[in-house]
């Protein structure tokens, strides 16, 4: 009776103690994948354009100014570089000793017809630079002007790791910005990123190269103080194993992202980089 | 490992040897051996088996979830985790009136389901087994005939197995248990509660048995 009593304690105690010990994850958003996915993209885009189109504007304002206001660019836009003429119309901008950026101008401005510059990053920037893991590599841009406000931008795959791409940027008004960030502009194109496979946890490189091939399917528009304002983009990612997801992001206005992805259409508020919410 | 090995050993030789030299007089009413299963929470387990939630990382934040060698597998998430307690098989055998030598064996279970985030369908599981043995060392503060009051410590190994539907992986460990204050009581059918850290939980209780003691 005793060692019956003693099991059923033993039994009730099991019981009591099978219990759940972590409550389920939440399901989430259903366009989670999707959302990174175009994150990723838009990420690696805007990086493209603040780190080499947008600086190629800036380093035009200083290379078409007087020398009163060069001193006043520089200050404003390059206060932590030295620009350095490293001559045929080639410049550095130098962080002490290391050249960070170079620009060959072919000793034209950025509005010179068929104006046709090179913007190469040199690696002692990217290494301090490269962000997210997976961020496609990018050392060199060609921008070429084509006419009425509208420039072509080249990413060759040859010297980009894979990457390549063809944006084009119409710049709305007569006059070329000092920063495209102080402008209202439109991007279109289409281009394919080449993902860098790096697993953080080991720190090596995969063998399998992901791809991300997007096209701008309606103007991605910008204006000063938003990222976007409206634009939509295609983005088909595969990899040479065959696999294949596709997603379309849609920017309905400064705060609303529309993701379809899998079927499935969810909206998200605009915000930092994988910290934005479902309505 | 070799340490441990000679260690148990002596252990084992010394038991023999004082089990049948000691003639002392509490031997005639203090029980020399005991069996005992308990249960527990599985705490310590859980942090071995990575079934702990540590609260959530700015790093999260600040990288993509996933990684691009990722992004073609399923989208998945966690389904409730269960867990068995950690369940304790121990034998103990008294050396002297206030110093016991004996073992632990314990297991502690945790289990979940792996859901697709679109689908919401089953996709996959993930069961985590945790079973230690620990070679223990207890010692007897109260010894009383029906009442003992303990505390005790122990250094042994474990290993958690984890299984998925594509794979089976195991990860040795080496674990501590230390059993702070407990208490036993009864005759020869008696109860325990335990308050410690380690492989038998925070808190543990259950019930044993006493034998060969002389004056049954």
């Amino acid at each position: 009776m005793k060692k019956l009593a003693f099991l059923n304690i033993l039994l009730l105690l099991i019981v009591c103690n099978s219990c759940e010990w972590q409550e389920a994850e939440e399901r989430g958003n259903l366009t989670q994948r999707g959302k990174q996915i175009y994150d990723i993209w838009d990420y690696s885009s805007q990086s493209i354009l603040n780190d080499f189109v947008d600086k190629a504007f800036i380093f035009n304002a200083w290379y078409t100014a007087n020398d009163s206001v060069k001193r006043i660019i520089e200050d404003q836009w390059f206060p932590y570089y030295k620009i350095r003429n490293d001559g045929n119309g080639k410049y550095g901008l130098y962080s002490g000793t290391t050249l960070d950026f170079s620009f060959e101008t072919n000793l034209q401005s950025l509005t010179d017809s068929s104006a046709n510059w090179t913007i190469t990053r040199h690696n002692s920037y990217l290494e301090m630079n490269t962000y997210y893991s997976c961020e496609p590599i990018i050392n060199s841009v060609k921008i070429n002007y084509t006419n009425n406000m509208e420039w072509d931008i080249r990413i060759d795959s040859n010297s980009n790791s894979n990457s390549s791409a063809l944006w084009h940027l119409h710049i709305s008004g007569n006059s070329v910005p000092e920063s495209i960030s102080l402008a209202d502009y439109e991007l279109s194109g289409h281009g394919v990123f080449a993902m860098q496979n790096y697993e953080s946890i080991g720190g090596r490189y995969g063998n399998a190269p992901t791809f991300l091939e997007y096209e701008i399917a309606e103007n991605f528009a910008h204006s000063p103080g938003a990222n976007w304002e409206r634009g939509s983009v295609d983005i088909l990612l595969y990899n040479e194993k065959a696999e294949s997801l596709e997603i379309k992001g849609t920017i309905l206005n400064r705060k609303t992202l529309c993701i379809h992805y899998l079927g499935i259409i969810e909206y998200w508020e605009i915000g930092d980089f994988f910290r934005t919410s479902l309505f | 490992m070799k340490r441990l090995i000679v260690v148990i050993f002596f252990c084992g030789t010394a038991l023999s040897l004082l089990s049948q030299t000691d003639t002392t007089s509490w031997k005639h009413f203090l029980p020399r051996h005991e069996v005992q299963i308990g249960i527990g929470d599985p705490f310590f387990s859980s942090v071995y088996a990575g079934r702990i939630n540590w609260g959530t990382s700015l790093m999260d934040y600040d990288y993509p979830a996933i990684q691009p060698n990722q992004w073609f597998e399923p989208d998945t998430y966690r389904g409730a985790t269960f867990a068995s307690g950690a369940v304790s098989v121990s034998y103990m055998f008294r050396i002297q009136k206030w110093l016991w030598l004996g073992g632990t064996f314990s297991y502690s279970g945790f289990y979940n389901e792996v859901f697709d985030r679109v689908s919401n369908q089953k996709v996959d599981y993930r069961d985590s087994h945790f079973i230690s043995i620990i070679p223990t060392v207890r010692f007897s503060w109260l010894n009383k005939k029906y009442l003992t009051l303990y505390s005790g410590v122990g250094v042994g190994i474990a290993t958690v197995f984890e299984k998925t539907n594509n794979e089976l992986t195991f990860s040795p460990h080496i674990v501590p248990h230390l059993t702070a204050v407990g208490i036993h009581a009864g005759k020869n059918w008696y109860g325990f509660f335990e308050i410690g850290l380690g492989v038998k939980g925070i808190v543990s209780t259950g019930f044993g048995y006493h034998f060969n003691c002389k004056n049954n």
